[in-house]
């Protein structure tokens, strides 16, 4: 009985195995055809293609895809996925992949890949939502392999979802190019431009995978340190803390990625610094790293940073941003007087800012002027206009996500027509 | 933590300075404290005098000036979260709980409402017009992040914006997502101010930082969910406020600056004493 039960599924098991491969192959014709048909930045017909796979078809294939690319199976996930593939269809994606070597266009080609998966995860919400993970069940390979997301609004938990498989595409056929004698720089500019992505869409469990790939990737791209440190900064806010601290997850889930505000600043510190010496004059890094020494106490330390930007800083938000935050160093110091003056310095640039005229209004309460704080506060409270014209305060945590427009079009411009 | 000049009574200190003649002696500052005393069932105890109530700052015995119970008119600001997750019924509830609480202020009493989502907005400066705060509700649309820090600290300024006694409800059911100001910043005016701070929030959020705030002010946090009765914790609230003492000394054996902690207890058996644990000096 039992031997009969198990020659049964082992034989399910390779008619199954045939069927996929197939299958696989039959995609991966399709997905070089979608590559050379896309234009960047089009929800095009070979965009919709790729974003009509299920999520189980998109990971079928993905091992498929890595061959035909020459991904390197550098990593357990890549290996293990690599093990899938039967050793006939491994010649055959070999010679497909010599075939197309052979047009002299591979490097573009896989550029071209990147940038068609990019799309597909940008512009088409592909998005599975899912039950929560079940912790003390029993999964199967599949589901392991599968990261699920949760998505909150406003503190709340809204739906949990499967992680979008594209973002994995791109990154390994970004690893396929050729790293001698340098790094194509489409690879940093990518890392830099998805990881502002991210942040400006709030998906920092992508994020984080995106980032810690990057530091395996492009370890000394001063912007991509940046971005990452700028997503650390972020982790480390009370608008992420708080959630992880109050939300109630299915029981035996927690969520992953998020530790102390302690632990996130000093791994933004490690980051800011080690874009500063890849790039001294990097004004953004010196604004940061102040701001992420006031905030782990820090503040002489801090001040110094933040007057290097004002002195560097070509940019009137940068500056903006520099006094108001050397205002809230001062006031940890118990200089309310000095707080004054740097808040005061920061609504010559923004005169309506909430943010300068709240923190002016703190100083001046600390001084005991009651009247002042109040008058001071009170011209940023009626009509508030929400915007970066009035306060670049609102936009802060979205760090390089304040520039995603131009940095995906730099990115998409080379591939913006059809093979 | 107010700090007056004594030789007016209470609250129109700086007034009596301004004379033909400078005024070169040392001025004599006091300390008001807010105070709430309960009977064993937590029913307001009445009829309390000076002798009744034993003060120490930083530990040293003081002697209580003056005491004054519901005679004095109040300063009743609203600072309201209004950000995305304060919609339909939560909202509606709101504005009935506002309405229910505006009938219960006397003709003496000012109100103020700031409400708060990604910015801040002074909806109706402190005055004794409280139907701008249903007029002013009944227009807005919630949306977006949770600016809540800075939304109690702008609260607290109106609050202590005029002379009288001061109570700041705060109502948030999320969680802080936007605010500059930190909490230790807000914490700090705590200290400073004299404005009691009531903090209504859902029970599924309640922020660490309105839980010190009440503490520090003297005040209580209320937790509720959506069932709860709105209004009726609203007014429950004000009752409870308008039914405290207000307590006056002048310092004495104890150095002005710092953080003076202070201890407040009453003669009288099972009687229970709610004030703030101290004030920045």
């Amino acid at each position: 009985m039992t031997l009969r039960t198990l020659l049964a599924v082992g034989l399910m098991a390779t008619f199954e195995s045939i069927a996929a491969d197939e299958r696989a192959l039959g995609m991966l014709n399709a997905w070089i055809v979608a590559v050379d048909d896309h234009v960047a930045a089009e929800k095009d017909d070979a965009l919709e293609r790729l974003a009509g796979w299920t999520h189980d078809e998109v990971e079928l294939v993905l091992p498929y895809v890595e061959a035909f690319g020459e991904v390197p199976a550098d990593t357990r996930d890549r290996a293990v996925r690599r093990r899938r593939i039967t050793g006939t269809d491994l010649a055959l994606v070999r010679q497909r992949t010599r075939d197309l070597q052979a047009r002299g266009d591979f490097d573009r080609f896989r550029k071209r890949a990147v940038i068609l998966h990019t799309d597909t995860a940008i512009l088409e919400s592909s998005r599975v939502m899912v039950e929560p993970p079940r912790p003390f069940a029993r999964r199967t390979r599949d589901e392991l392999a599968k990261r699920v997301d949760v998505l909150s609004a406003d503190g709340r938990v809204d739906h949990y979802e499967l992680a979008n498989p594209h973002w994995e595409f791109a990154m390994s056929l970004l690893d396929s190019l050729p790293r001698n004698p340098r790094r194509d720089p489409i690879v940093s500019d990518w890392y830099r431009a998805i990881g502002a992505h991210f942040a400006n869409e709030g998906r920092y469990a992508d994020a984080l995978r995106h980032f810690q790939q990057a530091r395996r990737v492009v370890s000394d791209a001063p912007e991509v340190l940046f971005g990452e440190a700028c997503l650390q900064e972020t982790l480390a806010a009370p608008r992420v803390q708080d959630y992880v601290r109050v939300t109630t997850l299915p029981n035996g889930l927690t969520i992953q990625g998020v530790s102390s505000p302690q632990t996130h600043l000093r791994r933004a510190e490690t980051l800011l610094r080690r874009a500063l010496a890849a790039e001294a004059r990097f004004v953004e890094a010196n604004l940061r790293l102040g701001r992420v020494l006031t905030q782990l106490e820090r503040h002489e330390e801090a001040l110094n940073h933040l007057n290097a930007a004002i002195r560097d800083s070509q940019d009137r938000t940068i500056t903006y941003y520099a006094h108001l935050f050397s205002g809230d160093g001062w006031l940890a110091l118990s200089r309310p007087v000095d707080a004054r003056s740097s808040y005061r310095g920061a609504l010559e640039i923004y005169p309506n800012a909430q943010a300068a005229r709240l923190g002016l209004g703190a100083a001046l309460r600390t001084l005991g002027d009651r009247q002042a704080a109040v008058e001071a506060v009170a011209p940023a409270l009626t009509r508030p206009v929400v915007d970066r014209e009035s306060d670049p305060w609102w936009d802060y945590y979205l760090g390089d996500a304040a520039n995603i427009a131009t940095l995906l079009a730099e990115l998409r411009a080379p591939f913006k027509t059809r093979q | 933590m107010i700090r007056v000049v004594l030789t007016v009574a209470l609250f129109y200190a700086p007034a009596i300075l301004v004379g033909a003649q400078p005024t070169f002696s040392a001025r004599v500052e006091g300390i008001r404290v807010d105070v709430l005393v309960t009977d064993s069932s937590r029913k307001p105890l009445r009829g309390l005098t000076p002798a009744d109530f034993v003060v120490r700052d930083n530990g040293v015995l003081q002697q209580v000036d003056i005491v004054s119970f519901g005679d004095i008119s109040l300063n009743v600001g609203l600072a309201f979260d209004l950000s995305e997750s304060v919609t339909g019924a939560r909202l509606e509830q709101l504005k009935s709980a506002s309405a229910a609480l505006t009938t219960q202020l006397q003709a003496a009493d000012q109100s103020a409402l700031v409400t708060f989502d990604r910015a801040v907005s002074l909806r109706c400066p402190l005055s004794p017009q409280h139907a701008c705060i249903q007029t002013a509700l009944s227009a807005v649309e919630p949306a977006g992040e949770t600016a809540l820090i800075d939304g109690v600290f702008a609260g607290m300024l109106v609050g202590e914006s005029d002379v009288g006694r001061s109570l700041l409800m705060v109502f948030s059911d999320g969680l802080d997502t936007a605010s500059f100001l930190t909490s230790s910043r807000v914490l700090d005016m705590g200290r400073r101010s004299d404005v009691v701070v009531y903090p209504i929030t859902s029970r599924d959020a309640r922020p660490a930082f309105l839980e010190h705030l009440a503490d520090l002010t003297g005040g209580r946090l209320h937790e509720v969910d959506r069932r709860d009765d709105l209004s009726k914790t609203f007014r429950a609230i004000l009752e409870e406020f308008r039914h405290r003492y207000l307590i006056t000394y002048t310092p004495r054996g104890v150095s002005r600056d710092g953080w003076h902690k202070l201890e407040v207890r009453v003669n009288r058996p099972g009687a229970r004493v709610k004030a703030r644990p101290g004030y920045q000096g």
